[in-house]
């Protein structure tokens, strides 16, 4: 655990918190102080839940440490099965009642409530949200689940979904269609919507359908091993992986019925002549490892985008994501600290963002626009609308959200032709976006201060070759959303060249070198 | 600053904050909190850190005051003119704009607060000899007068300099609670514990907006900060001290009141259940001080009834 001032997960019992909050019937009861509370309102702050997380926190206090705490957990166990009734009880520690070593699930069990009892074991201090989710699905099902008689018609589970995630009440009504419509019924749906009893009868199900491998891929194998289950290991999401999901729940089930794909307008929106403009543009792609691997995959082949860089901040996914960043030959960024994701968005200069919430406060800071494709999120990625990110629908919705914050294909040019205008200059950013500028144009003390002197010869910094008026002013005539590339691009060119000084005809012997 | 985890612990940040300080003294003083919510709410980290500047003040036997809580710049600016106008001085504040800003503590200082939940740092100050101008606290016309006057009173102010420099702000403040609070009128209110501010709050909205406080729940109450308050609340009102969630509330479903101050934990909830609620963190985070955001600080109780009024469609 690291005290910071953001960050991309939580610690563990956050995560267990996201499977208690998407069942029901099930509380939790946990070992924590007061200031653990505050968790609760990511839940009905940010997702705008209407019920408080079914969370009792025991509260104990400074004075407790010295004498009591086992007996407060106790109580509050008591108390929480006496007002709640539950059909089960997950007990756990937070990061500080960890250290006070109470042992809640050995307290709980010795007090024979008349409803399973499950202790988790997280360790606040080397895992994390994800771990903490992934954990907690798996000890409920190893604790309820039993081995059964498999549905006589062809049925799945859908296994990963929780509360707080990024789109699963909408990836679960889109796959839950899809299923259907191929002849497959859902047994159960869990964690999410699932109740003790329900995870009970995941036996049933002939295969289970993993949409979410960060927090539901233990249980996922556990069930293959124990109940002969075996998963899918393709996500869909995105328009490829859609179809490689449905070859794959087609060769588990033995359906053939036939898919109207009609739904599916993503590939001709992209084939389309106005989406010509987004052929080429550099994208740096940072959430969790999933949704990372699966918006690669779209940059490159379904939007004609180049990836200029990826990462995660689940380190579980590490060795995944380096794979693919092989694969598309650029180098993997494995890290949870915000501060070198924002330094390594800087140095690339890409012309947008696929991220987080931490993304996108960072695109707006460095004026680069930026699409949010992963968890966290902020309460504005939890729509009212139907959003789902899985399915054909979901490669509809993820085109026009990644489209959405760029300068549109004839607008680029409106922007160059009318710079001067008062309308259209460099400063006025993409026309749909209600005229705020983007906000690295007027503050980039390094160039744009530095243009404003006039000054014969310009500096930006230590080892960088020095740009001499004229072309610092030719730089000013190329369109503002593709400036940064080209000042980044010349510096460099002039770097490798040996040159001390950059003129105009340097700005275009680099347009030329890396003209594609 | 500690966390829950060094507190349990027991990491000695005191005696690393005391070496810090002799390798970088006198550049850089480094001192030692905790803000650590074991058994406190979060505005008591401000708390806290204010407490934990007072031991290294310097000591003085000048007759000044000291007006103590972080408040807005704009807020402090018109604090400060008020008191200046009154001819009260020398003024200090705690927290200091700057750490240039000299600010020294003795028998002969007096200090007011302006945040409800400073007990601490209260406590800090009156062990190096200072005493407290006890005080409604400066929300609303009729709370920043009383805020003003005990002051006033303190440094020999006469009626006459005190009502003209007043009476401007104060009918302003009037008028601006006027508007703001008609949605308010008649209505009844239960405070969830959250912040410490609730009592001088709900002494605001009973007294001010017309409203009935039905229960005023605090996560601590500190007689010598909050009994001024307490004094002027009309009677009716369960007082409540500390958390429990779940019973708090059963009282409140019981007590169906018209708005419900809660955190941000409990509001969604409640307003599902068809409470109109005002969420608590945002009066920490507003400038609600003084005469000038008098208005603004009933409009923020305001807003959530009119909206409930103003909105027609809802799902069966």
């Amino acid at each position: 655990m690291k005290l910071t001032v953001w960050t991309y997960e939580g610690p563990p019992h956050v995560g267990a918190m996201r499977v208690a909050t998407g069942m029901k019937k099930l509380h939790y009861v946990l070992h924590a102080p007061q200031g653990d509370t505050y968790a609760d309102l990511l839940f009905t702050m940010i997702e705008r839940r209407d019920h408080r997380p079914p969370v009792t926190y025991t509260t104990f206090q400074a004075r407790d440490l010295g004498a009591d705490t086992a007996g407060l957990f106790k109580q509050a166990c008591q108390d929480a099965y006496d007002r709640f009734q539950p059909e089960a009880i997950i007990v756990g520690a937070s990061c500080t009642a960890e250290l006070i070593q109470d042992d809640p699930g050995g307290l709980a069990e010795t007090m024979g409530l008349p409803i399973p009892v499950i202790p988790l074991e997280l360790p606040s201090y080397q895992r994390k949200e994800n771990f903490g989710a992934d954990e907690t699905f798996f000890q409920l099902v190893k604790h309820l689940a039993k081995p059964q008689a498999k549905t006589e018609r062809v049925s799945c589970n859908i296994i990963g979904p929780t509360a707080l995630g990024f789109r699963h009440r909408d990836d679960v009504a889109e796959i839950t269609n899809l299923l259907f419509e191929c002849g497959i019924e859902v047994n159960v749906t869990a964690p999410m919507g699932s109740t003790p009893s329900d995870i009970a009868q995941m036996g049933k199900a002939h295969f289970n359908v993993l949409l979410y491998p960060e927090t539901g891929e233990t249980a996922a194998r556990y069930c293959e091993k124990e109940f002969d289950q075996p998963y899918t290991k393709t996500v869909p999401i995105g328009a490829g992986a859609t179809q490689d999901f449905i070859a794959e729940i087609r060769a588990l089930s033995g359906s053939t019925a036939p898919l109207d794909s009609q739904a599916l307008r993503q590939t001709w929106w992209s084939r389309s002549v106005d989406s010509t403009y987004l052929t080429g543009k550099r994208v740096f792609i940072f959430g969790d490892g999933t949704h990372v691997k699966a918006a690669a995959r779209i940059a490159r082949d379904e939007m004609g985008f180049e990836v200029a860089g990826l990462g995660c901040y689940n380190r579980e996914y590490a060795r995944d994501i380096r794979t693919i960043a092989k694969e598309f030959g650029v180098e993997a960024l494995i890290t949870d600290d915000y501060l070198l994701v924002e330094k390594t968005i800087e140095a690339l200069q890409p012309e947008m963002i696929l991220g987080t919430q931490m993304e996108r406060h960072i695109g707006k800071r460095l004026g680069i626009p930026c699409a949010v494709i992963s968890a966290p999120v902020h309460v504005q990625d939890f729509p009212a609308r139907y959003s789902p990110q899985m399915g054909f629908e979901g490669a509809n919705v993820i085109f026009d959200t990644w489209i959405h914050p760029l300068v549109m294909g004839l607008e680029e040019h409106l922007l160059h032709m009318f710079r001067e205008d008062f309308e259209f200059n460099d400063a006025a950013g993409p026309s749909h976006h209600g005229g705020h500028q983007p906000a690295g144009i007027a503050s980039n003390p390094l160039h744009e201060a530095a243009t404003e002197e006039q000054s014969a010869v310009l500096s930006t910094g230590g080892d960088v070759a020095i740009w001499l008026a004229e072309a610092e002013k030719e730089l000013k005539k190329i369109p503002f959303f593709v400036r940064g590339k080209a000042r980044r691009n010349t510096e460099t060119y002039a770097t490798s060249q040996g040159l001390s000084e950059i003129s105009v005809d340097t700005l275009y012997e680099a347009k030329a070198f890396y003209a594609r | 600053m500690g966390s829950c985890p060094s507190e349990v612990i027991k990491l000695d940040l005191n005696r690393a904050a005391e070496r810090l300080t002799q390798t970088y003294a006198p550049k850089v003083r480094v001192l030692e909190y905790s803000g650590s919510g074991i058994e406190t709410t979060f505005t008591q980290g401000e708390d806290a850190c204010l407490a934990a500047m007072v031991p290294v003040l310097p000591k003085t036997d000048a007759r000044e005051l000291i007006v103590v809580g972080a408040l807005p710049d704009v807020v402090e600016d018109q604090m400060v003119a008020l008191l200046t106008d009154l001819g009260i001085g020398p003024l200090r504040i705690l927290p200091a704009r700057t750490i240039e800003d000299e600010i020294a503590v003795g028998p002969n200082t007096v200090f007011a607060l302006t945040q409800p939940f400073l007990g601490d740092t209260h406590a800090a100050l009156s062990r190096r000899g200072a005493r407290h101008i006890a005080a409604p606290f400066p929300f609303g016309e009729e709370g920043t007068t009383a805020w003003l006057s005990a002051i006033a009173e303190e440094f020999n102010i006469s009626r006459e300099v005190f009502d003209r420099v007043t009476e401007a702000p104060r009918r302003r403040a009037r008028h601006a609670i006027g508007q703001a609070a008609a949605p308010l009128n008649d209505k009844s209110v239960f405070f969830f514990p959250d912040s410490q501010l609730e009592i001088p709050l709900a002494r605001f909205l009973s007294r001010e907006c017309g409203m009935t406080a039905l229960e005023v729940g605090s996560p601590y109450i500190h007689d010598a900060l909050h009994g001024p308050d307490l004094d002027l609340l009309p009677a009716g009102p369960q007082i409540s001290e500390g958390q429990d969630v779940d019973l708090q509330l059963d009282r409140c479903r019981a007590a169906h009141p018209d708005l419900t101050v809660c955190g941000l934990g409990l509001a969604n909830p409640l307003e599902a259940e068809g409470f109109a609620t005002k969420w608590a963190i945002e009066l920490v985070f507003t400038p609600v001080h003084f005469y000038e955001q008098a208005g603004d600080l009933a409009a923020l109780f305001a807003r959530p009834l009119r909206r409930k009024s103003i909105l027609k469609v809802a799902a069966e």
